[in-house]
């Protein structure tokens, strides 16, 4: 089984064979004997290469976080053999789908469709947890939706603006 | 003292809750909606619903919680700190209704909550204050003077504020005006109170506070100091006793300029009297916190003394029986603040479910914690999650056994700000007690240069890759094999929003 990770925008390919309680993990040029063990409540022990490794694993929007050994972080997910373990679309990134940084609720928006947007302008204000975070267009181009007002709640899978990239 | 209700939530209300039942006096919680399951409901002996989610209609209603401690027919309220802690008209409401207020007078909250009044009081007393207005301004103009009367940089701050809001640096004369419109702004919207004054700025002071404990028969004493220099956005996020910066003889001088403090506002209960020091050694009085404060657990490991439980007796009407000589500080204790917090994002809050959590134990760690695995953490309080205290002999040894605990501590499904307090922690000037308020713009700044170690990423990628094998692995077998973490994470999937 062969997965692909990325952690903090380094791609990592990671090939894992054998049968639990062994495995051999293949990380680029290094291989990793391991004898690992899960244990309810979801943590991972493993003995590499003789030295002892405690992980934790969690599921989080676009693939992992893990914990191990007091340091924790975050793994994206992409994959070369399971499709159905496939990356999240989230994210604003470079496209104009303008989704909420973290749950919370519109204080106000601050555009309308058919208005002009340049990069970097404000678009909403969502607050969660006391502190008002202005949400930014990431692009130049027009507002074609607005699908949220004042006092509604968002998630972070619901794009609240869709802003059309300028030609 | 019959029965408690605690006005609060999280990890205050987890601790104040402890403390009564230590006593043998049962507790009543006060909840929102979003709070239905939170850990201090848990804990508690009653709960009662005093509405919905957004705190103002909750946490901050009055007459909601004055109908809640009616209910259980508590006699004392805690108010914990935040929400209605320094909130006299609800110490005065207390006050109307027989209920204690565990806390100072209605009176005293009055006075220390209004600025420009307690530094009136300070002057009067020959407290030092910081060299700026004494009363409220009757204009902009007024202002101005002042600011070119004491020279420049001045700081412009709302006379009702708290927390840095509506706080404006000024460094030359041009730019006062707008920064006297910009704090009125904020501060009218922040605290519906646009007044704000002009002081004079102290540049890279540290943060110095004395606990205080005063009783209704006019016995204060002082608990010594905790330095809390290290502040981001002006929120302190580690706190320690004693100060690298106080030696004995600063030590006793302002000690006994908190007590003067205390008996000048006729303070009764726990209480902390704020100060800034100047570099050269020089002190000033910034206000009184009249409340228990985050950061208390310090004091407590340091002194031995269970500070909400001498809040309790205070307001039971009892003397305190200790005096001052009977008081020492012992060791060295440090606090780190855990906040649902993104560090890597602007310290932008973050909320859902705590996927795992582990937390550190052993000797000399103290951990007041809000929050248990599988609980959802709600959007719409103060992101406080948990405190993480530690003490031993001295200080390099409690810097040691905070980079311990925080190793030994694992919170999933939600950012954190543990792994920064352990780079602030691990750092050299941290080490060195180089711990000025401009400590994490100096030293923090360039963080994340070199990431984590290639071990540690290899670890964490085996332990990606193990798991996700296993999960394959228990769909292909079509029958629960061991329980891997996806058992308990629920229905989940990645690329899609947990239910």
């Amino acid at each position: 089984m062969e997965y692909e990770f990325s952690v903090a925008g380094e791609k990592y390919a990671v090939r894992v064979e054998g049968k639990p309680p062994h495995a051999r993990v293949v990380i680029g040029e290094r291989k990793y004997e391991v004898d690992w063990s899960q244990v309810p409540g979801g943590v991972i022990s493993m003995i590499v290469d003789g030295e002892s490794r405690t992980a934790r694993v969690a599921a989080r929007d676009g693939g992992l976080v893990v914990w191990v050994d007091g340091h924790r972080l975050d793994l994206d997910v992409g994959t070369a053999e399971d499709e159905s373990v496939g990356r999240a679309g989230g994210g604003a990134g470079g496209s104009g789908i303008i989704k909420a940084p973290m749950p919370g609720s519109v204080v106000k928006v601050l555009v309308s469709e058919g208005e002009e947007v340049s990069a970097g302008q404000s678009l909403v204000i969502v607050e969660a947890m006391k502190m008002e975070n202005e949400v930014r267009s990431p692009l130049d181009g027009v507002v074609k939706a607005v699908n949220v007002s004042a006092g509604d709640s968002v998630g972070t899978s619901e794009t609240m603006v869709e802003v059309e990239p300028a030609e | 003292m019959k029965k408690i209700l605690i006005a609060n939530r999280g990890e205050i209300a987890v601790r104040v809750a402890r403390a009564c039942r230590d006593m043998g006096i049962p507790v009543a919680a006060v909840y929102s909606d979003a709070d239905r399951v939170s850990l201090h409901v848990l804990e508690a002996d009653e709960a009662v619903r005093i509405g919905p989610a957004p705190a103002l209609e909750s946490y901050l209603d009055i007459e909601a919680v004055i109908a809640a401690a009616r209910k259980v027919g508590a006699d004392a309220i805690h108010p914990g700190y935040g929400f209605l802690a320094e909130n006299w008209q609800f110490a005065k409401r207390c006050e109307d209704e027989g209920l204690k207020f565990i806390g100072p007078s209605s009176k005293a909250l009055h006075l220390v909550g209004d600025k420009i009044r307690s530094r009136e009081t300070m002057l009067a007393e020959d407290v030092p204050i910081i060299p700026g207005m004494l009363g409220a301004p009757d204009s902009d103009d007024e202002c101005l003077e002042k600011a070119n009367e004491i020279g420049y940089p001045v700081l412009v701050k709302a006379s009702a504020g708290g927390g840095g809001k509506g706080m404006q640096v000024v460094r030359s004369e041009g730019d006062l005006m707008n920064a006297i419109e910009t704090s009125r702004r904020v501060a009218k919207s922040a605290f519906g109170d646009d007044t704000v004054y002009v002081e004079k700025l102290i540049e890279r002071p540290r943060h110095i506070e004395f606990q205080i404990l005063a009783d209704e028969h006019g016995n204060v004493v002082h608990l010594f100091e905790r330095e809390c220099s290290i502040q981001r956005r002006h929120q302190k996020i580690v706190e320690e006793s004693p100060s690298t910066a106080v030696d004995s003889d600063l030590r006793a001088r302002m000690g006994e300029t908190a007590v003067k403090v205390a008996r000048a506002v006729g303070y009764a209960n726990a209480g902390t009297v704020e100060f800034l020091l100047d570099e050269d050694g020089s002190f000033y009085f910034l206000e009184v916190n009249a409340r228990i404060q985050v950061e208390h657990p310090v004091t407590e490991f340091v002194t031995g003394i269970d500070l909400v439980r001498e809040q309790i007796l205070i307001a039971s009407g009892e003397k305190l029986d200790i005096t001052q000589d009977d008081l020492m500080q012992r060791g060295h204790a440090i606090e780190c603040r855990i906040y649902a917090e993104d560090p890597a994002n602007g310290f932008l809050p973050s909320s859902g479910k705590i996927l795992s959590l582990l937390e550190p134990a052993g000797p000399g760690v103290r951990h007041d914690c809000g929050i248990y695995e599988g609980w959802e953490v709600p959007v719409h309080y103060d992101p406080i999650l948990s405190k993480l205290i530690v003490h031993a002999a001295d200080r390099e040894a409690a810097r040691l056994r905070m980079l311990r605990a925080l190793s030994e501590f694992a919170i999933l499904g939600i950012a954190t700000t543990i792994d920064y307090l352990r780079e602030i922690i691990a750092s050299d000037a941290f080490a060195a007690g180089e711990t000025q308020t401009d400590f994490i713009e100096k030293h923090m700044a360039n963080r994340h240069a070199d990431g984590p170690d290639d071990d540690v990423v290899h670890a964490a990628l085996i332990a990606g890759a193990l798991s996700l094998s296993a999960e394959v692995g228990r769909r292909v077998a079509g029958r629960r094999r061991e329980l891997s973490p996806w058992d308990t994470l629920g229905g989940w999937s990645i690329g899609r929003e947990t239910s």
